[in-house]
């Protein structure tokens, strides 16, 4: 649904302009609320519940609103670049490229999760989470670097 | 080539703000894996890929 609003919306014009920015501050505060929320956490929440991992994973994705806003702001960008360079099969590419990402994570964490739980301790998820900080902050910059490119 | 590894490696840098945020998800798969191990991870990734692109 996306990449076919990407399709409609490449006619508007700035719209490749508009999309970039907005992609860049929703990069940009994800990263801050993202390192807040890792240096305020004391420890893991992990709660006991009576669905399974399936309807978790569903209800939980789909209830999020981070996730809907990361599709609308970060998401829909990646997309209107891949479309641009590769049309319709840029859409597959962005997919293929991140969907493989939420198997590793999830089943990584998992796996860490039932190995031992010192493995990913607070501190070390902790040091994770402010190294991914520092990555989003140099993509970030790129996004910026893109927009000035585009608009000159 | 060197445009599709780029813009892979911009992808899969820029998913992992999404991938890998703590939230309810999170926190639900560190719970289901300490019972069933990485199965739990891997159903949960199902679930989000259905919620995502239904």
């Amino acid at each position: 649904m996306l990449g076919v609003g990407v399709f409609s919306l490449e006619s508007f014009p700035k719209f490749r302009t508009i999309i970039s920015i907005f992609g860049a501050i929703t990069l940009f505060v994800f990263a801050i609320i993202q390192i807040r929320t890792t240096l305020r956490r004391k420890e893991l929440v992990v709660s006991n519940s009576k669905q399974g991992p399936l309807i978790a994973g569903i209800v939980l994705s789909a209830l999020n609103p981070f996730f809907i806003i990361w599709w609308l702001g970060i998401g829909f960008k990646l997309i209107s670049d891949a479309m641009l360079m590769w049309s319709f099969a840029g859409i597959l590419i962005v997919f293929g490229l991140h969907i493989w990402m939420d198997f590793a994570w999830l089943g990584t964490v998992s796996f860490l999760a039932s190995k031992s739980s010192k493995i990913l301790s607070n501190k070390n998820y902790r040091i994770l989470m402010i190294a991914k900080f520092d990555v989003s902050l140099f993509w970030n910059y790129i996004f910026g670097r893109r927009i000035t490119l585009t608009t000159i | 080539m060197v445009q599709i590894l780029e813009f892979a490696v911009l992808v899969i840098v820029i998913s992992a703000s999404g991938v890998m945020a703590l939230g309810p998800l999170f926190a639900a798969n560190i719970s289901y894996g300490l019972r069933e191990g990485i199965r739990a991870g891997v159903k949960m990734a199902i679930g989000t890929q259905l919620s995502n692109y239904h």
